[in-house]
């Protein structure tokens, strides 16, 4: 009697449901999905951590930048420096300034006294009077 | 039995028979139970502390702090006056760092670094059993990277840098007074930075989130996020360099003269802004921890009451031509520089016979002040004088402004009149005669000085833009327009403000020079000098006041003072690009005027 090969099963056995693998695959696929967009996120997380973190530096590094350049652009500062080239700037006498007049001449070299000559020329309440 | 091949053998005996499979389902069934009921405890249980516990430990809550607002100056490139910088506070851990091998080396890089002695560096590491010291507080940046490179090159074990915010005052001592100070505490101690404390502050923003065991932050598990609000910057109507030749010119002074004190301001008369606001001594921003002499932070300007003396005979006179008791030629007896008025005796620096009321400012004449003045009498005099803002604050949005001293009428004496005429007995702000003279220049209107010009958010968006502000108006234009005129006559030959002019313009002020008071009189020593006026005299744009405090040795207004008010007008009127009105010698077109 010939023996029965455990190893070799019927066909019946073998067969697993084409939708059960489908499940399977699918389940997996969104768990592979899953966890590289999650891996991703930390990712760029700790990416947006770096670039926030090497912003700020920055910010302080330019702000420390501008203290310096305003230490150096004040007027002593600057006089000082003058000094130490050996140059010795002054005013042009008023004889050596010429004036030259143009319609907008006045405009321009009264800008900052704009706003003045406008509030002056407002009709204002006399409190005291 | 004691044995253990006994014991083995007696398990063996007992254990025959039963399935050793079965056994090990058995203990494995045990172990899962046990995790099970545990996990169930864990989370069924009545265990609240000890899950408050657990999320303590991974969940945390971090403050953002905001940076503090700038303060610009108003010029049109706006510098900067004051500044938050993020720098390192440089700590250690004595004990790590004194158990270490290279604890040499580490004190040599320190030192190198930070500029202290190594004896500095020994001591601030001395306590070797403590675990924290600070090193050297605010480092900025450049160096504490640069020592951390260090550091980190040489495995150094026990030092680390803590971030911290600094406030950095690049112009060091200028306008001290003005920008002011933060405290240790952060919070605005003088100035502007004490006014405008809230809107420089800004509000702190908050993290929360999740931690790993690693106390790392777990970024996916960040719940909230709010950025802090950076402080508003500050812009001031002060400019850089009209504040440099105010300082500048102040230091001449003090040196020239000797004085105790100066100070100065200047205003654009057409809109009440302050340019320029200076006080010396002055001290350093950036060190105010290290000043001993508290005298140095006052801003003389607005915290220190003087007696004005003969710069405040223009209001007398501008009172009396409102009131049409006088004219400019009205003439007066100024009885030879000496005149006995109720028991006292009031007497002129120069002698005199007879002057018109044009010539009685020219010459700073007391003894025809005196007697215009009591033509007007006392209440009519006491309401203009409350009229100019006399013995009121002007509002400017400085802190420590006194309110001067001007007597309630009640308290007047017979002699009052005659007296608080001519500037005795009578105490004023600088920034209070700088109002007065605006006033004249601007056709009477009296302005609210301001030395904020706007605010704005730290994206650039405005929050707050100063507008003038109108007080009130104590004389009319006509009488503005003829002291204007009178005032012009003071810095012209004759007159006792002639080193106050200045090139290519009408200047238009007053001198003064008064005794300080002192208990049961007046010091026959100690002066105060000034100079208050404004130009161009014909169309007024800036007006300046200048106060020299006991000046020697020479005391008078027209000389110590008058040439200050000229270093700085010559220098501002430059600066601003003001037309001259005029003739200049040798100018191509002198004064020609503008089309």
């Amino acid at each position: 009697m010939a023996r029965v090969n455990r190893k070799k099963n019927t066909a019946d056995q073998q067969i697993i449901p084409p939708r059960l693998i489908l499940t399977v695959l699918t389940v997996i696929g969104v768990g592979m999905g899953y966890l590289g967009i999650r891996s991703r996120c930390e990712q760029l997380g700790s990416e947006i951590k770096k670039l926030e973190s090497s912003c700020e530096i920055n910010q302080r590094r330019l702000e420390n930048e501008e203290s310096k350049w305003a230490g150096l652009m004040t007027p002593r500062s600057i006089e000082e420096a003058l000094t130490r080239h050996g140059l010795n700037l002054t005013w042009p006498r008023r004889g050596q300034v010429v004036r030259i007049y143009d319609s907008r001449a006045n405009d321009l070299a009264l800008v900052d006294m704009k706003d003045a000559v406008r509030f002056a020329e407002l009709e204002r309440v006399a409190l005291n009077e | 039995m004691n044995k253990p091949g006994n014991l083995i053998g007696w398990l063996r005996k007992k254990l025959n028979g039963i399935s050793r499979l079965w056994i090990v389902e058995c203990l494995l069934l045990l172990a899962f139970g046990a995790v099970g009921a545990r996990l169930v405890y864990l989370h069924a249980g009545p265990n609240e502390v000890r899950i408050q516990k657990a999320q303590d430990a991974s969940e945390f809550t971090k403050s953002l702090v905001p940076f503090r607002g700038r303060i610009l100056d108003g010029s049109r490139n706006p510098n900067i006056l004051a500044i938050s910088l993020g720098v390192h506070d440089i700590c250690a851990n004595p004990q790590m760092l004194t158990a270490a091998t290279n604890t040499e080396l580490a004190v040599s890089i320190l030192s190198a670094y930070l500029k202290m002695s190594k004896e500095d560096v020994r001591y601030k590491l001395r306590f070797s059993d403590k675990k924290f010291a600070y090193v050297k507080r605010f480092v900025t940046r450049d160096i504490s990277e640069r020592l951390w490179t260090q550091i980190t090159n040489n495995h150094i074990k026990g030092i680390y840098l803590e971030e911290a915010t600094l406030r950095s005052y690049p112009q060091n001592n200028q306008a001290c007074h003005v920008v002011g100070f933060v405290n240790n505490a952060g919070v605005g101690s003088l100035g502007v930075e004490m006014t405008l404390n809230s809107s420089l502050t800004g509000t702190a923003g908050v993290v929360k989130g999740m931690r790993d065991g690693k106390k790392h932050e777990i970024y996916t598990r960040r719940t909230e996020e709010i950025q802090p609000i950076q402080g508003d910057d500050v812009i001031l109507t002060l400019d850089q360099q009209i504040q440099y030749f105010t300082e500048k010119a102040l230091d001449d002074a003090m040196a020239q003269h000797s004085a105790r004190a100066a100070w100065a301001v200047v205003q654009r008369c057409r809109t009440g802004e302050i340019l320029a606001m200076a006080s010396r001594p002055a001290f350093n921003l950036n060190e105010y921890g290290a000043e001993t002499d508290m005298s140095r932070m006052t801003n003389r300007v607005l915290s220190v009451v003087y007696e004005p003396g003969s710069t405040l005979k223009p209001v007398t006179l501008a009172l009396a031509f409102t009131e049409g008791l006088v004219t400019p030629e009205t003439m007066f007896d100024c009885e030879n520089g000496s005149w006995f008025y109720m028991g006292r005796i009031l007497r002129d620096y120069h002698p005199y016979s007879r002057l018109s009321v044009a010539d009685i400012i020219k010459k700073s004449s007391n003894i025809g002040t005196a007697k215009i003045a009591l033509m007007m009498g006392d209440e009519k005099l006491h309401k203009g004088l409350r009229a100019f803002g006399f013995g009121r604050k002007q509002g400017v949005e400085l802190p420590y402004e006194e309110y001067g001293i001007l007597p309630r009428l009640e308290k007047w004496s017979g002699l009052s009149c005659s007296r608080i005429a001519i500037g005795q007995g009578i105490a004023v702000t600088a920034l209070q005669m700088a109002g007065m003279m605006s006033a004249i220049a601007n056709d009477g209107f009296l302005l609210k000085p301001y030395v904020v010009k706007s605010i704005a958010s730290s994206d650039g968006k405005p929050r707050f833009t100063a507008e003038p502000v109108v007080l009130g108006r104590p004389i009319d234009s006509k009488v503005a327009a003829l002291m204007r005129y009178l005032l012009a006559r003071v810095t012209e030959e004759g007159g006792t403000g002639t080193r106050a002019r200045v090139e290519g313009f009408k200047v238009a002020g007053k001198t003064g020079t008064a005794q300080k008071p002192v208990p049961g009189g007046y010091s026959e020593t100690a002066y105060m000098a000034s100079f208050a006026g404004f130009l161009p005299a014909d169309k007024p744009e800036i007006t300046i006041v200048v106060v020299v405090e006991e000046p020697q040795p020479y005391h008078t207004g027209g000389v110590v003072a008058a040439p200050v008010f000229a270093q700085i007008a010559e220098q501002t009127v430059r600066y601003l690009n003001l037309e001259p009105t005029e003739p200049v010698e040798g100018a191509p077109g002198a004064a020609a005027p503008a089309p």
